[in-house]
């Protein structure tokens, strides 16, 4: 009988245990999977959510569907001003049927006034307190409004927008054109004394910067990735871009790093896995020799602080591959190789110097080298002292690259071009 | 009647080293990163070597009375109202340390898992379990944790591992934190953390002999120890001191941060796994412990009608507290910095006093 009673109970109690105050249908809930903050009219904030319909037309199958159902994302985007993130929800939760739900947000974008204003504590690091958001939520910071940013965040044909956004991410590490920042890399960064805060720079694409009439370029090519978000000269495909980075003192925007100045911060930082890049011919300034660099050895970073200035030494070693010779010039010989390596070398020292100095005068180490330094303080409150973001601006940098090009693509060497004038 | 049983030395460590190293998933290394800032991963050595070193007393208490638990001993040295007065300080501060622990656990899960749900909801579920667990009786909740444990560890190395994406070395620096000085005072004073020990004072009779007591002792320090410190380094590498220290459950956002993109992510259920598992096992441990210290002071035979009283006095402490703050910042707080002269202190003195009037037990081969 005592058997019997222990069984029923145990069977019945998972029947009264599913209806507990915490549960819910996946119905129930309208997914946020964008937010965005822009400086509010009516009240202190301006938020944007872009809410997903995840649906299916036709058969079922899940994400990556194989049964032949066709995918179908609605989009519906809502914007107010609200004083916080808990109010607005409130307010749009009591005008729509459904409870809005942050656990697939997969980006919060910033615009760039509010994040030049300095309200990033007041805007966005109390959104780490919020159970929903996730630390591994994307942030970038916008060019315009982040209103209209997240307008025209759309997902790549036949995919859903969680996917595209995923995947766009990635292309940081591949390309070192912007940096992928997350929720936690803020909140850690505006309240670290090692390093000041680096985040993903976007922009709509207006294809303003698309010529399409004019004379045919002439001349040098300008370093490959040197401008902002929004300034790609480009035609078609996705509005959206991320390109560059903004950089904070604290938590106020004090300026942003085109992306091959973000390119060249990574590489210093350790970060970046692989980057095409393109310098100028040593021997033809007219053209480029594009190259691949596909093996970055860990920096080595020394930071001396026995002087007045810090001083920063940083070797960094690479290897990579030449994409192609436009000039058509035999550099793939061992005599001529060097000559590529040096000019790569010197255009890396270069645009790595250039970027530290630009970093220098806004007063914010996004090279984390505060985090070599930090070694050479035994306590907290000696380093804390010692303020090393403070002393960062006065420091000096010494760079060494060594490069080395091991392969020359499916081409041995360049044979000269042969025309009715002969061997060119 | 529930029979203790005996158990042997897997099962007594299993026991003794989930409840130990359970209150590490808690609140208490954000506030360890406050006091401490960097160190607190081998401030926390200093404090297993003081518990070593305190334990050291209660073993040889043990020895002197073999085969006999720390009641019997007390009943022997102090006399009965001495002994009265030192178990019912004993089995309250037990039974203390227990209601923390709930409400710190039904805290933590409402902050992060059940928003929605009152406290006392989660507790009562939670309480259920324990009162199921506790009318088995000790032996099942010491073979419970012997099954369990290789679970938990499974679960603990997995989120340690994949954890390891986001390790930065640099944030163990500066090496000494806010101070040698500091480590070393809040590491004799946190001893306390480890304090649960003296518990195998409660149940030394179902233990084989002094040595064996010993040996358990020893190696369940060591392993807890070894555990704790090990969990502090992973989360001082994961979290720099600054946001350490603001975090509620530094170890479960550290489970919520792993990310190896779409199919690897959202890791946070396997650590709530040992979070729930291992909050059980301690709960139940410390309180059956408060009911057998109870049983013994006022003779009673049968420790099945007290174990509802019991966890509903332990369900009213719970709910004494008035916020997370409360129960954070005080304490808990408390608990760790000054558990130590409940929990050490008594069998330190209960051995003096054996000593001044010479009291001993049987010899074991007598």
């Amino acid at each position: 009988m005592r058997k019997r009673t222990l069984i029923l109970i145990c069977l019945l109690l998972p029947l009264i245990m599913t209806g507990c105050f915490d549960s819910h249908e996946i119905g129930d809930f309208a997914y946020v999977t964008a937010m965005g903050i822009d400086q509010g009219i009516s009240d202190t904030f301006r938020l944007t959510f872009q809410i997903s319909k995840f649906s299916q037309g036709g058969g079922g199958g899940g994400e990556n569907d194989g049964g032949g159902g066709e995918k179908s994302e609605d989009m519906e985007v809502i914007t107010l001003d609200a004083s916080s993130l808990l109010s607005a929800v409130a307010l749009i939760n009591s005008n729509i049927s459904k409870e809005l739900n942050f656990m697939h947000l997969k980006v919060i974008v910033l615009s760039e006034e509010i994040s030049k204003s300095g309200k990033l504590q007041e805007s966005i690091a109390p959104i780490i307190r919020y159970r929903h958001i996730r630390r591994t939520t994307n942030i970038i910071v916008s060019k315009g409004n982040a209103e209209e940013f997240i307008a025209e965040l759309k997902p790549y044909p036949g995919e859903l927008i969680t996917k595209t956004l995923e995947e766009l991410f990635k292309k940081s590490s591949t390309t070192g054109y912007f940096y992928h920042t997350t929720l936690n890399d803020l909140y850690d960064g505006i309240k670290s004394p090692y390093h000041a805060l680096l985040l993903t720079y976007g922009s709509v694409n207006e294809e303003d910067k698309f010529e399409s009439e004019g004379d045919a370029f002439e001349g040098e090519s300008d370093i490959p990735g040197n401008f902002y978000a929004g300034e790609i000269p480009r035609k078609g495909g996705s509005k959206i871009e991320l390109f560059g980075s903004t950089v904070f003192d604290g938590d106020k925007m004090v300026g942003k790093l085109t992306g091959f100045e973000t390119q060249m911060l990574l590489m210093v930082r350790g970060e970046l896995k692989r980057g095409p890049f393109s310098i100028t011919d040593p021997s033809k300034p007219d053209v480029v020799i594009p190259i691949d660099i596909s093996e970055f050895e860990q920096p080595e970073i020394e930071v001396d602080l026995s002087e007045e200035k810090p001083k920063i030494h940083v070797k960094l070693k690479l290897e990579g591959d030449i994409a192609s010779i436009q000039s058509g010039i035999d550099y793939e010989t061992p005599e001529r190789i060097p000559i590529v390596e040096d000019a790569f070398e010197k255009y890396l020292t270069k645009g790595i110097e250039d970027t530290f100095e630009k970093c220098k005068k806004l007063k914010a180490d996004v090279f984390k080298f505060g985090t070599t330094a930090v070694c050479e303080f035994w306590t907290i409150p000696e380093w804390e002292e010692y303020n090393w973001l403070g002393k960062f601006s006065e420091s000096e940098l010494e760079v060494e690259v060594d490069f080395t090009i091991r392969r020359t693509g499916k081409l041995l060497r360049s044979e000269p071009i042969y025309s009715s004038e002969g061997k060119e | 009647m529930i029979k203790e049983g005996n158990f042997g030395y897997h099962e007594a460590i299993s026991l003794l080293v989930i409840t130990i190293v359970t209150k590490v998933f808690f609140t208490s290394p954000a506030i360890l990163v406050e006091i401490v800032g960097t160190s607190g991963w081998y401030m926390t050595i200093i404090s297993m070597l003081v518990a070593i070193f305190a334990f050291m007393f209660l073993y040889l208490l043990l020895k002197r009375f073999p085969q006999k638990n720390i009641m019997e001993i007390a009943d022997l040295v102090l006399g009965k109202l001495g002994s009265t007065i030192f178990l019912l300080i004993l089995g309250g501060f037990l039974l203390w340390t227990a209601s923390v622990s709930v409400r710190e656990f039904a805290e933590v899960l409402k902050v992060y898992v059940m928003p929605k749900s009152p406290p006392s909801f989660i507790m009562i579920l939670f309480l259920v379990t324990i009162i199921v667990l506790s009318f088995m009786g000790m032996e099942t909740i010491v073979r419970f944790a012997k099954f369990i444990i290789y679970i938990l560890g499974a679960g603990y190395i997995l989120v340690v591992l994949l954890s390891s994406q986001n390790f930065a070395p640099r944030h163990l620096f500066p090496l000494l934190g806010y101070g040698l000085d500091t480590t070393i005072i809040h590491g004799l004073l946190r001893s306390s953390f480890y304090g649960d020990i003296v518990i195998i004072g409660v149940i030394a009779s179902s233990l084989q002999g002094y040595k064996e007591i010993k040996r358990i002792g020893f190696s369940a320090l060591l392993i807890s120890g070894f555990l704790t410190s090990f969990s502090l380094l992973v989360f001082t590498l994961v979290f720099p001191y600054t946001v350490g220290q603001e975090l509620t459950s530094p170890m479960y956002e550290m489970a919520a941060r792993i990310d190896y993109g779409g199919f690897m992510q959202r890791m946070e259920p396997l650590f709530l796994f040992l979070w729930n598992f291992g909050t059980f096992i301690e709960v139940s441990f410390i309180l059956y412990a408060t009911i057998m210290i109870y049983c013994h002071v006022f003779r009673i035979e049968d420790k099945r009608p007290i174990i509802l009283p019991m966890v509903t006095t332990l369900y009213s402490l719970s709910l004494i507290p008035k916020s997370i703050i409360e129960v954070t910042s005080g304490l808990v707080q408390t608990l760790r910095s000054w558990g130590w002269i409940i929990y050490y202190m008594p069998p330190i003195v209960i051995l003096i006093i054996a000593f001044i009037r010479k009291k001993k037990g049987e010899s074991q081969n007598a």
